[in-house]
């Protein structure tokens, strides 16, 4: 599945995602910007908002990555394929 | 940036910048910006690279057009200053933890949209590039009119960043300021030798090239550009650079004997 997520690379902290997002999907945990999966519609409004394009990441994977685990991340996590 | 977002509550560090400004403080660093203000000056900073990064793209393939070797020199200098404003800029934001490598390497400086579209001010670029440098150049006049409308417009913009109250923008803009009027320099005298010669396609270029670089200068009534001017980014309201900058290419332009 497609997971939408925050680059943690690129993001700058300035929590413009969060307040855009209608649905409350984006938290900041140990400010790090974090999507929960089972919220987010991919509506996209964080995309619009965010300043540096942070938002604007989806990821492949076979489980969705949980908030605490993305809060974790200093780079995105590798593709395992 | 919507109504909503702008309505939020302001965070401590936010409100505490604001009282500093209002009371004639400057912001020295991001150390002292809250959440609101490092999104409103990042996305100052991430326009100009974008647009700087965007240009040299568009403008390098011309470097070989031009007919006389102190019009390939300038051109080449034009493209090797644009980049080196670029990367002043992100060095700027490097400063929050944004890696400029990753963001480069994910965003494609060269894509234009089809030459007869006009965007206005809807967003058509994963970048954040000005609008005005996603349509396509046709022609060295026509790329000669495009540098010479966008340079004022650049000039205008700078010397509200030169006066802003954050001092990495204002240094930035200070640095840029003359790279910018040089080239809308460089663009208006080579536009003045070949008025007689190209009078056709320079008044064509100019009918496509104003209204897609009059949006540049934002919005009326923006939500933004209070935000900018209540955290000393900017002071000018959007409607007033736009009428400078009217006042201005209309001036010269009428100088060349165009029927525009």
């Amino acid at each position: 599945m497609r997971q939408h997520v925050t680059d943690p690379e690129i993001c700058i902290g300035c929590s413009a995602c969060e307040l855009a997002c209608p649905l409350k999907a984006i938290k900041s945990i140990l400010g790090r910007y974090c999507v929960d999966a089972s919220i987010c519609e991919g509506c996209g409004k964080c995309i619009e908002e965010c300043p540096t394009s942070a938002a604007d990441c989806f990821i492949e994977v076979a489980e969705p990555y949980s908030q605490d685990q993305q809060s974790q991340w200093t780079s995105l996590p590798l593709i395992e394929t | 940036m919507t109504a909503q977002s702008l309505g939020a509550q302001l965070s401590a560090e936010d409100t505490l910048l604001l009282e500093q400004i209002e009371n004639g403080g400057t912001i020295s660093c991001w150390q002292e910006a809250g959440g609101r203000f490092k999104e409103l000056a990042t996305g100052i900073l991430l326009q100009f690279a974008d647009s700087q990064m965007a240009g040299a793209a568009g403008f390098a393939p011309f470097i070989n057009k031009a007919t006389t070797i102190e019009d390939r020199l300038n051109m080449s200098t034009m493209v090797s200053q644009k980049l080196s404003m670029a990367k002043e800029s992100y060095e700027v934001i490097s400063g929050l933890n944004f890696n400029v490598e990753r963001y480069l390497s994910s965003h494609c400086f060269e894509s234009r949209v089809l030459r007869d579209c006009f965007l206005g001010f809807s967003r058509s670029s994963a970048d954040k590039r000005l609008n005005a440098l996603l349509y396509p150049l046709e022609g060295f006049e026509d790329m000669l009119v495009f540098t010479y409308l966008l340079g004022v417009m650049a000039r205008l913009m700078l010397g509200e960043f030169a006066d802003a109250k954050f001092t990495p923008l204002k240094e930035l803009a200070c640095s840029c300021l003359p790279l910018e009027t040089a080239h809308a320099n460089f663009a208006l005298l080579a536009l003045r030798r070949k008025a007689e010669s190209h009078k056709k396609q320079i008044e064509l270029s100019y009918k496509y090239w104003y209204p897609r670089v009059e949006t540049s200068a934002g919005p009326t009534d923006s939500l933004r550009n209070h935000w900018h001017k209540r955290f000393g980014l900017k002071h000018s309201d959007n409607l007033e650079i736009k009428e400078d900058w009217k006042k201005e290419v209309n001036l010269e332009l009428k100088k060349l004997a165009l029927e525009l």
